[in-house]
């Protein structure tokens, strides 16, 4: 060591213009913030939520009460109106059997959004419990869960609802449907579960719980699926808009829903005959269709980024 | 290495006989008669039914019918189909029509959405990486079939680029576009996959600590950025191609592709039972295999499964 | 010539040691970040000089702005951080204002970085030769040194060429041409000496020289030491130059690998942290820089460890002439490898100047507190003063020992202890089997503090998770005020609970991020089923009372919270049952040390009022001196030492106890001596 002095290098020490604050005080100004307060506080300066929010209130309500954004009945159909362009009190046009397309349209969504919501929660209840089960317990439990969600995950779910829906073809309601693809479609919300679950259960407030006494059902309740949710609410959100896709591709297929239920991928279907001559038939129901399915894909995005754990620790 | 592999071929072997018993069970055991089904309305001789019956032991146990499904599938013997030719025959010719179309989807998307996804991953926030990120959100959300039928439509008739069906010539001409449309939901998965690793590897330590070792830009981003990304948009992308085969139903519908989706549909409508569970037990097998492909692709590009 | 065997086995370049001109001078450099919440002001008018050759050491807690400075001076701020004004000049180069060429340029060849974590800054899909190698490339390193020996040679004779020494003839001994040369020896003592004793010179040789590091001087001086007839001559034709995977071996031997050649075919994984951190150095030296920066290079390794590495890093630096810029969070570490220290806090330097100066006037308030709260210092201070006859007793924090614990009645007694894992092996169905806790017994006596010391893998931790009943013994028991807790019931066990309770390390990890504040201190007490909703909520007040926390503190979350004040809610949530031992598991090691001190008084002033008793496990020896009056030294499953915190200090009996004791930083400071 050199005890050689140079300029810049004697000893200096800053004026006390900055006051030492006690070690650690606590901000006392802020109004008290959970992690869910905290998302929700991120994700209502997103744009692309709103945009989602209000796309995906739109539809829901158009589901429930089509009468308030048509009067005209979509059964109604005259092959006089036969592709017939858009008219007054006729926005969207005939289609080929001369039923108004935008009427079709408003009551098409009914079938879409009750099969995407009703999967939805048949399948994270189904996925959920079993990933969570499957996750905390682990062992032996876990590998026999883990084989049978692989057996599920095998058939991709397209394929085994074709498969299905073919035997079932007598008897095609919301309910086979819903049923079908909740059945082949569970194991995905399984794994994703499985895999929160398993990260959270090791973390060192449970192993603090469970030395405070509490027991492991409790800690599997209580602290590890609240900790475990944001994965599940978003992959969830996003599924919800994929199950719409498959009913829509079976009813394009002609095994979804049956021909009295009214629903877009069936009309889209129908339409590939008139594209040639009027692309608009096709246009409406397959839009209708990409936007419901965009703004549940747009929000679980949304939800993603606001519940990004990296986003979280401050 | 040994026994990792060997650990997932043990794996595979409850989840290949579970997922063919549950494809057996879905066709032939749920309620409706598959053979009833095939006289369609007018109704079959009860003679004929019987002999059907017999020829594809329906009259025997559910079990016992599975078993010598499986005793078949080992001789290599998928069935006959109803019209007497065998499924093999079907399998053979339909096929490599299939994995070509798969391949060419595959390519599609694995060029595309590396290349745009890292682009977005290293601009992320940027304008390049919201446009594609709406791009992306846009092609998930419009169904195949929409997406094929506007492509035919644009494409095909209006621009006259592409011929608009495929039919009996199967070229990379006539298969382009029907590949374009298969690929396209998974490019978007692959362009998001890519972007989101590229983003967080590009704030990883490994890749301060390149930098400060003096290494170029662009080598940084080559050798360990977009290296270490790849690891899961391979694992994505082999996985992905056994679902290219099986779900090209509907785009080899609309393309009038003659491969197995297309056999798979004629058979589903013309309720050939017997060749529906052959062609769809051929699909999960290649599925299947695929997953164990993509566990051994994982052990070889990321060094640290090999030791587990 | 032999004594060149003894000097270091890599050429020392020709740096000046101690310029007038500074290496670095950082002048009134503001850095800030711009977050959603406004911006952030990390760095504010900071000022360093580093003379070449120099150490210089920045000291300061998490968020002092600390590794901001250190990461602008090589252009790599992390997101959106920003030099808003200011200068850093470094040999010439204005360092805000360079291209992006110039910065490359800067990076690795001049400047290099030791990262502060060494499990997260190797890449791990490339190997260890690999991630050298590039920094060789990169910086266009002349790795053969033929060119230049070639020059060499056409200006001087072959006699004098050998005769330049270890500075001048710098052309690397090739793996090839060990093999060769070895096989040269051993032809050569086969026909002169025994068997063994050519076997002994030969594997002797084989030692000393190595590949990519040993240069041809040294091997002609090594090679006639052991025995070879005519070595020059024989390594003038044998040693032409290595390439680069020998001197990637050679950089790896010098940063202390062991079997470099070999290592440097593995991936990160194979590797410890200390082996790693190893290789991050190799790395960093790669380009022979001017000046190193070394981000907490070893806060993230074992105590013992560490101080190798250090040791290690700082012989090197010395020989190559390297100028070092030292980070740490540390005093005591800073004072005693650092001829100059700064000191930062909140992004401002408050105080810099020659370390030993600083550390015994310090002038600025804040220096004055890290001075007396760091435990290093602390510790040593303790010692100091003992050692000097002063009665030291102002000095320690007031345990609730008072040198009669023997008389105190015990509370808790683990007896011949043991924990086997089985490790899954690579088969399926294999394992073997690892004893974490080897045959432990010790007691705990009522309103004391034992301390558990010991490295990562010495089995404390498993120790206090048998004790808190989160994981069974193989054999051996745990009593509890004299009644064996293997042999009882659920019921009674649940009861237990109550009377031992945990602290963790981690109070970002033991918190539930979904429960507030009052939820979490409540609910050990609904657990229980204890009192109705008004009179917990009293008691959760009390609490927080008893932990200096405001009452305003309740409904707030986790995530609002510094690590300090997650750990004052762990301290209440653990008091809320009223228990009469508190395991604290690493339960200040994640702290800042002002806070660190804070806690440990906390505990010291709780353990008086309310006579509680500690099992405090830690690997940090310096926090043991402030608050245990007993203390247990554990090394690869065993109790190595047991004695009274004193003796531990003033005669340890084992060399372990010793190495950690001398592994505490500013073992070397004599500035206490009064």
């Amino acid at each position: 060591m050199s005890d050689v002095v140079r300029p810049h290098q004697d000893h200096f020490f800053a004026q006390l213009d900055t006051a030492l604050d006690a070690v650690d005080s606590v901000d006392e100004s802020a109004p008290p913030a959970s992690l869910w307060h905290d998302a929700w506080q991120s994700l209502r300066t997103r744009p692309i939520f709103w945009v989602s929010a209000v796309l995906i209130l739109l539809v829901i309500v158009v589901a429930a009460f089509p009468r308030l954004f048509t009067s005209v009945d979509p059964t109604f159909c005259e092959l006089k109106n036969s592709v017939r362009p858009s008219i007054s009190g006729h926005p969207f046009g005939f289609d080929r059997q001369g039923c108004d397309v935008y009427s079709r349209v408003i009551y098409g969504a009914r079938a879409s959004v009750s099969v995407g919501i009703l999967t939805t929660l048949a399948v994270v209840l189904l996925g959920g419990i079993v990933g969570a089960l499957a996750g905390f317990y682990g062992k032996w439990f876990d590998s026999l869960l883990s084989r049978i969600t692989d057996i599920f995950f095998a058939i991709p779910l397209v394929l085994a609802a074709i498969v299905v829906m073919q035997v079932f073809s007598t008897k095609r309601t919301v309910v086979t449907v819903v049923l079908v693809l909740s059945v082949f479609g569970w194991p995905q919300i399984a794994r994703i579960t499985r895999g929160a679950v398993m990260s959270v259960k090791n973390a060192d407030f449970i192993t603090a719980a469970t030395a405070l006494g509490a027991s492991r059902f409790r800690n599997l309740v209580r602290h590890v699926l609240p900790n475990a949710a944001a994965p599940i609410i978003v992959t969830a959100t996003v599924s919800l808009g994929t199950f719409i896709v498959a009913e829509a591709t079976l009813s394009f297929l002609g095994i979804g829903l049956p021909g009295t239920v009214m629903s877009w991928g069936a009309d889209i279907s129908h339409a590939q005959a008139s594209i040639r001559t009027q692309p608009s038939v096709l246009f409406y129901p397959a839009g209708a269709l990409a936007l419901t399915v965009l703004s549940f894909i747009m929000m679980g995005d949304a939800v993603r980024d606001a519940l990004d754990p990296k986003a979280r620790t401050r | 290495m040994a026994w990792y592999v060997g650990r997932r071929l043990l794996q595979m072997v409850p989840v290949f006989f579970g997922a063919t018993l549950l494809i057996y069970f879905m066709v032939f055991a749920l309620p409706g008669d598959p053979i009833v089904a095939l006289g369609g309305d007018r109704g079959l001789n009860p003679a004929v039914v019987e002999q059907l019956r017999a020829h594809y032991h329906l009259d025997q146990p559910f079990l016992t019918q599975y078993v010598l499904f499986l005793k078949g599938l080992l001789h290599w013997d998928f069935g006959t189909a109803f019209n007497g030719r065998p499924v093999r025959d079907l399998i053979a010719a339909a096929y490599p029509v299939t994995i070509k179309l798969a391949f060419l989807a595959l390519a599609f998307e694995a060029v595309f959405g590396v290349v745009v996804g890292l682009i977005a991953g290293l601009r992320k926030g940027g304008f390049f990486d919201a446009t594609f990120l709406l791009v992306s959100l846009a092609v998930i959300a419009v169904p195949v079939f929409v997406l094929g039928f506007v492509m035919q439509f644009v494409i095909g008739v209006k621009l006259a680029w592409l011929p608009t069906t495929v039919g009996g010539d199967v070229s990379l001409r006539t298969l382009l576009m029907p590949a374009i449309v298969l690929g396209s939901v998974s490019f978007a998965y692959v362009l998001r996959l890519t972007r989101t690793s590229v983003a967080e590897n590009m704030s990883a330590d490994f890749v301060r600590t390149a930098t400060a070792k003096g290494l170029s830009h662009s080598r940084v981003v080559t050798v360990h950025v977009l290296r270490n990304s790849l690891i899961p948009v391979v694992t994505f992308l082999g996985a992905d191609l056994g679902g290219l085969m099986g779900g090209a139903i509907i785009t080899e519908g609309i393309f009038n592709v003659p491969g197995v989706g297309q056999a798979l549909y004629r058979a589903i409508q013309q309720s050939e039972a017997p060749t529906v569970v052959s062609l769809v037990t051929v699909l999960v097998i290649v599925y299947i295999f695929a997953n164990l492909f993509v566990d051994l692709l994982y052990a070889v590009l990321d060094p640290r499964i090999r030791y587990v | 010539m032999t004594d060149s065997l003894t000097t270091p086995a890599f050429p020392v370049p020709q740096h000046h040691k101690h310029g007038d001109a500074p290496l670095l001078a950082v002048r009134d450099l503001e850095v800030s970040f711009t977050t959603a919440g406004g911006i952030v002001h990390a760095v504010r008018g900071a000022d360093l000089t580093i003379y070449p050759g120099q150490t210089v050491a920045i000291v300061g807690e998490s968020g002092s702005g600390k590794s901001t400075l250190a990461h602008a001076i090589i252009d790599l701020l992390p997101g959106t951080g920003k030099v808003t004004s200011g200068s850093i000049l470094f040999n010439g180069t204005e360092v805000t204002k360079a291209s992006k060429r110039e910065i490359i340029a800067l990076r690795g060849q001049q400047i290099g970085l030791v990262p502060q974590d060494p499990m997260s800054n190797l890449n791990p899909v490339w190997k260890i030769g690999y991630q050298v190698k590039e920094a060789l490339k990169a910086n266009h390193v002349d790795v053969s040194r033929v060119m230049r020996n070639t020059l060499t040679e056409a200006l001087i004779t072959d006699e004098a060429l050998l005769e330049v020494g270890p500075n001048g003839d710098d052309l690397y001994l090739g793996r090839k041409a060990k093999k060769a040369l070895l096989r040269d020896l051993r032809t050569a003592l086969a026909g002169v000496r025994g068997v063994d004793q050519a076997q002994a010179a030969v594997d002797a040789a084989s030692a000393a020289l190595v590949v990519g590091a040993t240069t041809r001087s040294q091997v002609v001086a090594i090679l006639t030491a052991a025995g070879l007839p005519d070595a020059a001559a024989t390594v003038r034709a044998r040693v032409q130059g290595s390439d680069a995977t020998d001197r990637v071996a050679g950089l790896l031997s010098e940063a202390g690998l062991v079997d470099a050649e070999r290592r440097a075919t593995q991936y990160p994984h194979e590797f410890s942290g200390g082996m790693r951190q190893r290789a991050l150095i190799a790395i960093a030296l790669a380009a022979r820089p001017q000046l190193l920066i070394a981000d907490e290079p070893t806060s993230a390794l074992d105590v013992t460890v560490q101080r190798q590495i250090l040791d290690h890093l700082h012989g090197l630096t010395e020989e190559l002439g390297t100028a070092v810029l030292f980070i740490t969070h540390d005093l005591g570490l800073a004072a005693e490898r650092a001829e100059q220290l700064v000191v930062m806090y909140r992004g401002k330097v408050v105080e810099s100047g020659p370390a030993r100066q600083i550390l015994a006037a310090p002038r600025h308030p804040y220096t004055k507190r890290l001075v007396a709260s760091a435990p290093s210092l602390a510790s040593r201070r303790i010692q100091s003063a003992k050692a000097a006859g002063v009665q030291a007793t102002e000095l320690l924090a007031p345990t609730g020992g008072d040198g009669v614990s023997s008389v105190r009645a015990e509370v808790l007694r683990v007896e011949n202890l043991t924990r086997v894992f089985q490790l899954r092996g690579a088969r399926p169905g294999s394992h073997t089997d690892f004893k974490a806790v080897d045959d432990v017994s010790f007691q705990l006596r009522a309103g004391t503090t034992l301390a558990l010391v010991g490295e990562s893998g010495s089995g404390k931790s498993t120790v206090a998770n048998i004790i808190l009943n989160l994981l069974d013994p193989t054999s051996g028991k745990v009593f509890f005020d004299g009644t064996d807790m293997s042999t009882l019931g659920r019921k009674d066990l649940f009861a237990f609970r109550r009377r031992v309770q945990p602290i963790f390390q981690n109070p970002y990890g033991s918190l539930d991020p979904m429960y507030s504040i009052f939820r979490t201190i409540e609910e050990p007490l609904r657990t229980h089923r204890i009192g109705n909703k008004a009179s917990r909520e009293k008691k959760v007040r009390e609490l927080l009372d008893m932990v200096a926390l405001p009452q305003a503190t309740l409904r707030r979350y986790p995530n609002e919270l510094s690590g300090g004040q997650r750990q004052r809610i762990a301290v209440a949530r653990a008091l809320a049952l009223e228990p009469e031992v508190i395991v604290c598991d690493e339960a200040v090691s994640a702290l800042d040390v002002l806070v660190q001190a804070q806690i440990l008084t906390l505990l010291n002033d709780l353990q008086a009022e309310l006579g509680l008793s500690y099992l405090f496990i830690t690997h940090d020896l310096a926090v043991v001196r402030q608050i245990a009056d007993e203390v247990c030294v554990m090394n690869a499953g065993r109790i190595v030492e047991q004695a009274t915190t004193d003796e531990v200090f003033d005669h340890p009996q084992q060399d372990y106890t010793r190495e950690l004791l001398e592994a505490i930083p500013g073992a070397k400071l004599d500035i206490f001596g009064v």
